[in-house]
């Protein structure tokens, strides 16, 4: 009972005395990560598991490529179903003389019949029904241009077809646009009774036709009704229609919410590993302090087993103390994540089925609490556990600074205890392990190219003078300390170069490494009829376009007779390709149908889905059409470049077979901005043919990756602050030596510049060693992201280079001259006294 | 060459003001030696310490050459110590990581001499230690650290050396063969000695000697011995 009260004596007199200070801090950072991004996936668990089957099936949604029979409309009334329409479809919006293409909604009055419309009217967030006639609404993107336009010239209505709308509210998120990542063109919100006005649809026009039927909710029996309808309706579908539900989009939110919450976690773990490094600093540094009071108190007659209870509680205390604060931030820091990860995804669906409701999650708490203790505790074990070894006079007399102790047990201890937790937060074993074997290759490397450098760093610098080789000799002295240091950081500096890469300059040099004239729109739904007529429109018009590509929709249901599914191994079954349709082209080029035996073809394949799918020269592959199938032998293993915006294809006929089957056409071309108003020509003569614009596929990409890597900079604070824990404590370990030295050179009359700099010497290596080791990995990054996966020139990026060398000089200099500052200013006899043991 | 005037260190604690030095007066010549002995606590290495600019006096003032300490600041202090001063501690603060050669660099490649090596090597030859050059203090017995400090005391070339109970942690022997160098060196380089010493074989050695009672210092009029 005593020991308590007395180890709570000393836990309070050392927590003022700031003993604790580092070691808390590091603590709050490892539970803070660790409980923030456990919240989050605990929330994301939830909201799932509980509200999505609250959903199941009460909603469904029918998508036509035309109108469908009123009698499938008042079938659903009496049933007892209520339901909304909508109309999509691409065309012109005009802002005085400019043009913009745009993905128009004409939505009837009372939709949503689920989830939120919510819309920015007079700066204000508010959830509401169909627009009012009269009125559009632009999503934000249009808005930007609509506002560039509006302050020029002062008007606010836009025209779209033969009608004029006023400008009434911006969209923030339109429900049901859950189950593609993003929308290729920008799009704008009208009311249906308004449609017919515009003239903008004629017959033959390209428009989706949705219908969403959902049971009225005060019923619950209704719900049966919806299942009935849905059976009912799925007899009697027709080609171009299909039927979806609401399950379907939950499982799509949620699959896109597991992926963030994956993405987080790899970020919590290197936080997490990052701060048990410093826990680990930390608790020897305290505990090499502690050893002298125990000595005394053994002296005096206290027990060991005493004074084990004595520290072992007051760790108890400090831990839970750190834990606690740092659940707290974790709860304030997975608040944040959550709002920017609903700005990521289109989760409509996601805010819906949780009404932002926040669960009370005891589980990630429990994780925060545990893991906290756990780690403090068993890291500390490591000094613990030494008292037992050492007499008291020992003790006093520090034999134990010569003494070796095998730490090595309660490390690896610690570290298995860190996979588990890691485990725990994420929920899965494969990313955890991947996560560790991957950082601990790399920080492997880390090391040992950073050793390497400091011994020929140390080597070379032999002929200095002595003063500034005292800076060398303490780098060899704390050789582990340095390593330590440079690996952490090159780690993070480098894991920042390449973040800042992405996120700046890779997709716009990826675009600028493009051709002038490289086709940045596309054309398809081209009907064969249309071909002359648009290939007519195009050189009356001077677009040059590289040709049409006929594309007819088929299924690849065959490898060699065996279903598709069988036929390809297994790690491939999810393979896209295999769950929607293909679009095969045949070459327009080869005239000579003696490729074509019988019902055969010969079939030119992409490489990288012949290699994922495993299929191989020669072999037979069978395509479902409609209800009709064809099969091709094949020949011919393609290189595609992707990137060079032309029409491509996974699959390429050889002529004379699949002419005879319903086929498109698809062309691209290149436009400059000015001629933008022929685009507006193309689709008055063309209605039925959609337009894809490759900027904003790139806009989009862009913006995806701006908010994904705003996500993790909200973790890498925690990653950046556990890694400056580090530095402060690692200088920390050697500050006594390093003060002591300093004072003796202070007395034999150095001058402060002298000091400075050989300290700053000795920083300057660790800093730029860092630098160096950190570019050299995220330049390989980097160098692998270019030629592999963008197939670019790589540069290297001596601009990086220098900002990371001044940032690392800044912040390790920096905190190194800081922390030995009094040296400048007191006398020389009081640093010799404070730091003589 | 040293002028001491109404020196005072007073040192305020929450609960009361501790006297330790009370107006202290006195003025060496230039070459001269000087000892100062006193009960342990009577305050010998606080005054050593304000005599050679390593601490602050709450009152008066000490001039060395000339120059007063007070006025200067920590810098100037540095520097003064570095051109003019030499200083063998009670407990030698020799840097742990350096060898002794090294150490007893230390000094002379504070001021940038050139050829500090040499004059290292030969400062240890001196204090008979030119085979444990490379050896680093901890390697060093105490006797052989004192030699080492006195080495390096004696590298900058001082004007004015203070030692504090040089020969405290030796046996007679070694004490004898320490106190032998530090005048050998004395009269070689004319360096002016203060020296703190409970040792009389010691103290009588010096041109005058100084007794610190009860926070004042009063010289001790030699009386000649046989
Ligand atoms: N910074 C300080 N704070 C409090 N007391 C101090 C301080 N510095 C010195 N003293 C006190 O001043 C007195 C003189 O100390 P000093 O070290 O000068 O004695 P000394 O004569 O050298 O003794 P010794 O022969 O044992 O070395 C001592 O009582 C000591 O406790
Ligand atoms: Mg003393």
């Amino acid at each position: 009972m005593s020991v308590f009260k007395l180890a709570l004596k000393f836990f309070i007199r050392e927590l003022r005395h700031g003993e604790f200070h580092l070691l808390l801090l590091s603590l709050l950072i490892a539970t803070g990560s660790l409980t923030s991004v456990s919240f989050l996936i605990q929330h994301i668990n939830y909201s799932m598991n509980s509200h999505a089957s609250q959903l199941n099936g009460a909603q469904l949604i029918l998508k036509s490529s035309t109108a469908v029979p009123k009698s499938w409309l008042k079938k659903a009334q009496e049933d007892n179903l209520e339901f909304a329409q909508m109309q999509k479809f691409t065309s012109m919006l005009v802002f005085g003389d400019e043009f913009k293409l745009a993905q128009v909604k004409a939505v009837s009055d009372n939709f949503p019949l689920q989830g939120e419309l919510r819309i920015i009217r007079k700066n204000e967030l508010i959830v509401s029904k169909a627009p009012p006639g009269g009125e559009i609404w632009l999503d934000s993107r249009l808005n930007e241009q609509f506002n560039e336009y509006t302050t020029n010239t002062r008007s606010s209505v836009i025209e779209l077809g033969e009608s004029k709308f006023h400008v009434g509210a911006i969209l923030q998120r339109v429900p049901g646009q859950s189950s593609s990542f993003f929308s290729i063109a920008p799009s704008a919100m009208i009311n249906l009774t308004d449609l017919a006005l515009t003239d903008t649809v004629q017959p033959g026009s390209k428009v989706d036709y949705l219908y969403f039927f959902s049971s009225s909710s005060a019923d619950p029996l209704s719900s049966d009704s919806l299942k009935r309808y849905q059976k009912w309706l799925q007899d009697k579908l027709l080609p171009g229609q299909t039927l979806r539900s609401g399950v379907e989009d939950i499982k799509a939110v949620n699959a896109s919410l597991q992926k963030a919450g994956r993405f987080l976690s790899l970020a919590a773990m290197l936080t997490l590993l990052l701060s048990a490094v410093a826990i680990a600093i930390n608790s020897y540094q305290y505990g090499q302090k502690q050893f002298k009071n125990n000595a005394i108190l053994l002296c005096l007659g206290c027990s060991e087993k005493n004074i084990l209870h004595l520290e072992l509680f007051k760790l108890f205390l400090v831990g839970l103390a750190g834990s606690l604060m740092g659940i707290i931030i974790g709860y304030f820091v997975f608040i944040g994540l959550l709002n920017l990860i609903e700005s990521v995804l289109p989760l409509g669906t996601f805010s819906e089925t949780t009404g932002g409701e926040l669960h009370f999650y005891t589980l990630p708490i429990w994780t925060g609490l545990v893991s906290g203790l756990f780690l403090l505790l068993s890291l500390s074990m490591a000094n613990l556990s030494q008292i037992r070894k050492i007499s008291p006079m020992g003790l006093i007399r520090k034999d134990f600074l010569q003494q070796n102790f095998n730490r090595k047990w309660f490390y690896l201890m610690s570290f298995s205890g860190l996979i588990i937790i890691s485990f725990w937060m994420t929920g899965n074993v494969q990313i955890t392990l991947w996560f560790y074997l991957v950082l601990l290759s790399s920080v492997m490397i880390l090391y040992f190219v950073a050793r390497f450098v400091l011994y020929l760093v140390i080597k070379s610098g032999r002929h200095f003078q002595m003063i500034n080789r005292l800076s060398l000799l303490n780098l060899e002295r704390h050789k582990q300390a340095v390593l330590l240091q440079i690996t952490t950081f090159s780690l993070i500096f480098s894991l920042l170069i390449i973040i800042f890469l992405i996120r700046t300059e890779l997709l716009e040099n990826w675009q600028a490494q493009f051709p002038k004239e490289t086709p940045n729109h596309f054309v398809i739904n081209i009907q064969s009829v249309e071909k002359q007529q648009f290939e007519d429109f195009m050189q009356q018009n001077s677009i040059k376009t590289q040709g049409l590509y006929p594309m007819v929709r088929g299924r690849l249901s065959y490898l060699n007779q065996k279903p598709i599914m069988q036929a390809v191994p297994e790690e491939a079954r999810d393979h896209n390709a295999l769950h929607r349709e293909l679009n095969l082209s045949f070459d327009i080029t080869k005239h000579n149908e003696a490729h074509v035996k019988g019902s055969q073809a010969e079939i030119s394949i992409e490489r990288s889905m012949a290699e994922v799918l495993n299929i191989q020269q020669g072999d037979l592959l069978g395509f479902q059409i409609g209800a009709r199938k064809i099969e091709g032998i094949v020949t011919d293993i393609r290189v595609v470049a992707w990137d060079s915006f032309q029409p491509n294809f996974y699959i390429i006929f050889s002529p004379g077979l699949i002419e005879q089957y319903p086929m498109n056409w698809i062309a691209s071309f290149y436009l400059n901005t000015d001629d933008q108003f022929k685009l507006n020509k193309l689709m008055q003569q063309f209605p039925g043919i959609t337009i894809i614009e490759v900027d904003e596929i790139l806009r989009e990409v862009q913006l995806i990756i701006n908010r994904v890597s705003n996500a993790i900079e909200l973790i890498f604070v925690f990653i950046v602050v556990a890694g400056v824990l580090i530095l402060s404590s690692s200088l920390l370990v050697t500050l006594a030596s390093r003060m002591y030295e300093n004072a003796v050179l202070r007395t034999l009359g150095a001058s402060a510049r002298q000091l400075r700099h050989y300290l700053f010497i000795e920083f300057t290596v660790v800093a730029l060693i860092t630098t160096l080791v950190a570019v050299v990995l995220a330049e390989s990054a980097s160098y692998v992201l270019y030629q592999q996966v963008f197939q670019m020139d790589y540069n290297l990026h001596p601009q990086v280079w220098l900002s990371m060398s001044i940032i690392a000089l800044l912040l390790i200099c920096g905190l190194g001259l800081l922390m030995v500052n009094k040296i400048f200013t007191q006398p020389a006899n009081l640093l010799l006294n404070q730091w003589t043991e | 060459m040293l002028t001491v005037n109404s020196l005072a260190k007073i040192i305020i604690t929450p609960n009361s003001h501790l006297n330790i030095l009370n107006n202290i007066n006195f003025h060496l010549q230039a070459g001269e030696s000087m000892a100062i002995t006193g009960v342990s606590g009577s305050g010998k290495s606080t005054l050593l310490s304000l005599l050679a600019g390593l601490d602050k006096p709450t009152s008066g003032q000490v001039k060395i050459d000339g120059q007063s300490l007070t006025k200067l600041d920590e810098e100037q202090r540095a520097a003064l110590r570095r051109d003019k001063i030499g200083f063998i501690f009670q407990s030698f603060h020799l840097i742990p990581a350096l060898t002794a050669l090294d150490n007893v660099m230390l000094p002379l490649e504070l001021k940038g001499d050139k050829n500090a090596r040499e004059q290292a090597f030969n400062l240890l030859e001196r204090v008979g230690l030119s085979e444990r050059y490379e050896h680093q203090p901890l390697q060093l017995s105490g006797g052989e650290q004192q030699r080492v400090a006195i080495a390096r005391a004696f590298a900058g070339e001082p004007e004015i050396l203070f030692a504090d109970e040089p020969t405290g942690n030796l046996d007679q022997l070694s004490g004898e063969n320490v106190i032998e160098l530090l005048f050998q060196l004395n009269q070689e380089q004319g360096t002016t000695l203060v020296l703190v010493t409970h040792d009389p074989l010691l103290a009588r050695n010096c041109h005058r000697q100084f007794r610190l009672e009860q926070a004042s210092l009063q010289e001790v009029m030699l009386q000649g011995t046989d």
